[in-house]
């Protein structure tokens, strides 16, 4: 019931869509048109999912892309900070430094001009300042000096012999984040740090390097230490761009900053070029598929088609002449092959039927000539009989016969053969033959044994 | 029950506080002498002996009745570590001081120049056994409250350029610590290259303090033709030149004519066999090392009875305990002259005690109002070590 009625349901839905479709019109074109929109559903289908994966693909590759620049973002700010780091720490080991802090009253000579003159490796912005160990200026590329005597930065180098490092507050400026770091200078006679060398880093400066030596425009940039913003570059925050956290990869005392860097790829994606091409390339398949569907709607439907016509022929002219051609698809063998042999029955059974017909035509046409035999001997008899009742009056009364001969004489008095006066009184014929008794009495030593 | 209460409880408390009353009055009857010095550098010695040689004169002043009738001398020590900064924090520390009369200072000539504003400002006295920079005391300041007991550049560098032309060097090499120091002996060099016409510079090489190595410095001098060094420096980078010399083969080994502070560190155990293969020279003002007179042997008796010391051969820089023990006798008697221990006062008497007969020689006086230099060139000359260990005078 249900199987029936979701039938039903499905054909009403079939001829609420396409009335008289599948009801009406030629197979093959039924079947091509199918065909079609099966190509067309098809077609539909696997634009959507290629469209899907296209999209997926794309924007996994952007996610990986925006992935490895941030990587390789974070280990290119990672190294120069670690550079920056590796080289104030090489230069807090200098013996000059040492020199200048045991040598203050004759140092100036030597050392400003010697730290003014220091350039870390592409970091050129650096402020540099020598103190003593109360964080007093000794030397400094800065025009007016900057005294470091804050307890903890004094305590975590003088005190512990530590590098220390902290966040500068620069707000207002241009380069945005600055970090603090210091270095304890330490002189091998004391094993103690004598002094103290404080760099300011401008890592806004060092970043903005960074990201135009990288030349990527579409990537925002934003540094953290610990959950403080230091630094932001077209960082938009948006929803649907890809961000990266990366941590700074970098050792003491930087490390103790919690350094890290957040990259925003800005890139979106852009498929509004692969509608055009699906809609072409969607037409040229609806095209082709069209083309197909019809050749092979066609190509299925021929010797259906032969079939149908042969049956038709068969039909109008009764003829059962004809046989399908057996080829084509094993269903459309099976009906050709079903059909010629239904032909075969047919006109076998037409034949035998007509045999039989024939036969019983004859029959009837014996019956009939017998009957109209009989029933003209019955006219004749009763001719006959009429005549004869005429006759019976002529020959009615004595026939004088030879004994002899039999001639029979006439009321005339002639005599005649019995034949003669018989076939003149009667409308009786004869033959003439011999009979066996006869021609064994006339002919017998003739006759063959 | 009262009296019992008083002899379990109250009289032990009388005589605490009795005590106690009588240690604040000792305290604070004290008069107090300042050793502001590189106490914490790790080669030196010079502190310990200048300290050593305050301790002695101290003990001496103190067990003959102290100063001022009566009031104990007693040493305050802060360590500057030879760097400026943490001596002119130590130097402001103990201009605070009541009753201090005068500070000692160290080895490093920069520790003491960086301080002389503020120890003008603060009238502290400032007794030098042993820098030799020529600007301690002659600063410019008016009063000028420096005093040198000991070597000055002006002074050793005619000693050790007069002992190279003495055993033939016309060529000399400078190989000069890059401080105050160094400069002030280069200028002083030149100054005697003016007069001394018979013997050059063919080179002059600088180090820093902490530095590795002075291969390239000496290698410079070597190949500008020098037939010695001239060094100044202190004893680990002396240490250095000395063990890198001492590595080149024979033919490359130059003579070293050095300033005295490469004495003022355990130089021969900072040597070790390096030093036998190195013709070293150095600067000296008292051999108390090969010295056995009575006041010498005085002082061992004291030493003896508070550091157990059987012999001077202990102390790596003798001159040091030879100067601050001078130094310190000498100070007791401006304190004695001056009658306080007002500073001023103190510093007026200095320039006008009259003669002492001190260790290193006899001070007739020790200071005037325009000589601060309780030495002369005189009490300068060369020494070297002997296979001991031992600073002797070369004869």
């Amino acid at each position: 019931m249900t199987g029936h009625s979701d039938g039903k349901k499905r054909g009403g839905i079939r001829e609420t869509l396409f009335p008289g479709f599948f009801s009406q019109g030629d197979i093959h074109q039924r079947i091509a048109v199918s065909m079609t929109l099966y190509a067309v559903c098809v077609i539909l289908l696997i634009g959507a999912v290629s469209y899907a994966c296209v999209d997926l693909l794309i924007r996994k590759n952007l996610r990986l892309s925006a992935e490895s620049t941030a990587r390789q973002q974070a280990v290119k700010l990672g190294a120069s900070l670690e550079s920056v780091q590796q080289s104030l720490s090489h230069l807090a080991s200098n013996s000059l430094l040492i020199n200048s802090i045991i040598d203050t009253s004759g140092s100036r000579s030597y050392i400003d001009s010697f730290v003014k003159s220091y350039r870390p490796a592409g970091h050129g912005s650096i402020r540099l300042t020598l103190s003593d160990f109360q964080g007093n200026p000794i030397a400094s590329n800065l025009q007016t000096p900057i005294r470091y005597n804050a307890p903890e930065l004094l305590r975590q180098t003088v005190e512990r012999g530590l590098p220390f490092s902290m966040v500068l507050s620069r707000e207002g400026t241009d380069n945005g984040a600055w970090i603090l770091l210091a270095y304890p200078v330490v002189w091998n006679m004391t094993s103690r740090a004598e002094g103290i060398l404080v760099a300011e880093v401008p890592v806004g400066e060092m970043v903005d390097a960074q990201l135009f030596a990288m030349g990527n425009n579409d990537t925002g940039f934003r540094m953290m230490s610990g959950r403080r913003v230091l630094l932001t570059r077209n960082f938009v925050n948006g929803r649907g761009f890809h961000q990266f956290a990366m941590p700074l990869s970098t050792v003491a005392p930087m490390k103790d900053l919690g350094l890290s860097m957040q990259i925003e790829s800005h890139q979106r994606i852009s498929l509004w070029w692969l509608i055009p091409a699906y809609a072409v390339s969607g037409g040229i398949l609806l095209l082709l598929s069209t083309i197909l569907a019809r050749r092979i709607s066609f190509s299925l439907t021929s010797h259906l088609r032969a079939l149908g016509a042969i049956a038709q022929r068969v039909a109008e002219s009764g003829s059962l002449d004809s046989h399908a051609d057996v080829a084509g698809p094993d269903d459309v063998r099976a009906l050709a092959s079903s059909f010629n042999a239904m032909i075969d029955r047919v006109r076998s059974s037409n034949e035998e039927l007509e045999r039989r017909v024939e036969e019983r035509t004859a029959e009837l046409s014996i019956a009939n000539e017998e009957l109209l035999r009989l029933n003209l001997e019955k006219e004749l008899a009763i001719d006959g009989l009429k005549e004869a009742l005429n006759k019976i009056s002529t020959l009615r009364g004595l026939l004088p016969i030879c004994a002899a001969c039999k001639k029979i004489r006439d009321d005339k008095g002639y005599w005649k053969q019995i034949e003669t006066y018989i076939m003149e009184h009667t409308d009786a014929d004869f033959s003439h033959g011999i009979c066996p008794d006869c021609a064994e009495e006339l002919y017998g030593e003739y006759l063959e044994k | 029950m009262n009296r019992l209460l008083w002899r379990s409880v109250g009289f032990p408390v009388f005589l605490l506080l009795l005590f106690a009353a009588g240690t604040a009055r000792s305290e604070a009857g004290k008069v107090y002498v300042g050793l502001n010095a590189e106490i914490g550098h790790a080669t030196s010695t010079s502190d310990d002996a200048i300290q050593l040689g305050m301790q002695i004169a101290i003990e001496e002043i103190n067990r003959s009745g102290g100063v001022l009738g009566g009031r104990k001398l007693k040493l305050i020590v802060r360590d500057n570590r030879a760097v400026p900064a943490r001596a002119a924090a130590h130097y402001k520390e103990l201009a605070g001081t009541k009753d201090l009369v005068a500070v000692f200072c160290g080895k490093f000539s920069s520790a003491a120049i960086e301080s002389l504003p503020l120890i003008h400002e603060q009238k502290l006295v400032l007794l030098d056994p042993w820098a030799a920079n020529d600007k301690i005391v002659e600063n410019g300041y008016s009063p000028n409250y420096a005093f040198r007991l000991s070597l000055k550049d002006s002074w050793a560098v005619p000693a050790m350029m007069g002992y190279a032309r003495k055993r033939g060097f016309s060529k000399v090499g400078l190989l000069l610590v890059n401080t105050s120091w160094g400069r002030n002996n280069h200028e002083v060099v030149q100054r005697y290259l003016a007069a001394n016409p018979g013997i050059v510079v063919a080179d002059t090489q600088w180090f820093n303090y902490g530095t590795n190595s002075m291969t390239t410095q000496y290698r410079s001098i070597l190949k500008a033709g020098a037939n010695a060094v001239v060094f100044v420096g202190i004893e680990p980078e002396g240490a250095i030149l000395v063990r890198e010399v001492a590595a080149l083969p024979p033919g490359e080994r130059l003579p070293i004519v050095s300033h005295w502070s490469v004495a003022g560190g355990d130089f021969p155990a900072m040597t070790g066999e390096a030093l036998e293969k190195v013709d070293l020279a150095f600067v000296q003002t008292f051999d108390l090392h090969h010295d056995h007179g009575k006041r010498t042997q005085q002082l061992l008796a004291v030493a003896n009875r508070i550091f157990n010391m059987k012999s001077f051969s202990e102390v790596k820089s003798p001159c040091g305990l030879a100067h601050a023990y001078d130094l310190t006798r000498i100070l007791a008697m401006a304190i004695e002259k001056a009658g306080s221990t007002d500073r001023r006062k103190v510093r007026d008497a200095l320039e006008r005690l009259g003669r002492y007969e001190g260790l290193v020689r006899v001070y007739d006086p020790p200071f005037t109002p325009t000589r601060h230099e309780a030495l002369s060139p005189e009490n300068v000359f060369m020494a070297r070590y002997d296979k001991k260990g031992l600073i002797s005078a070369i004869r």
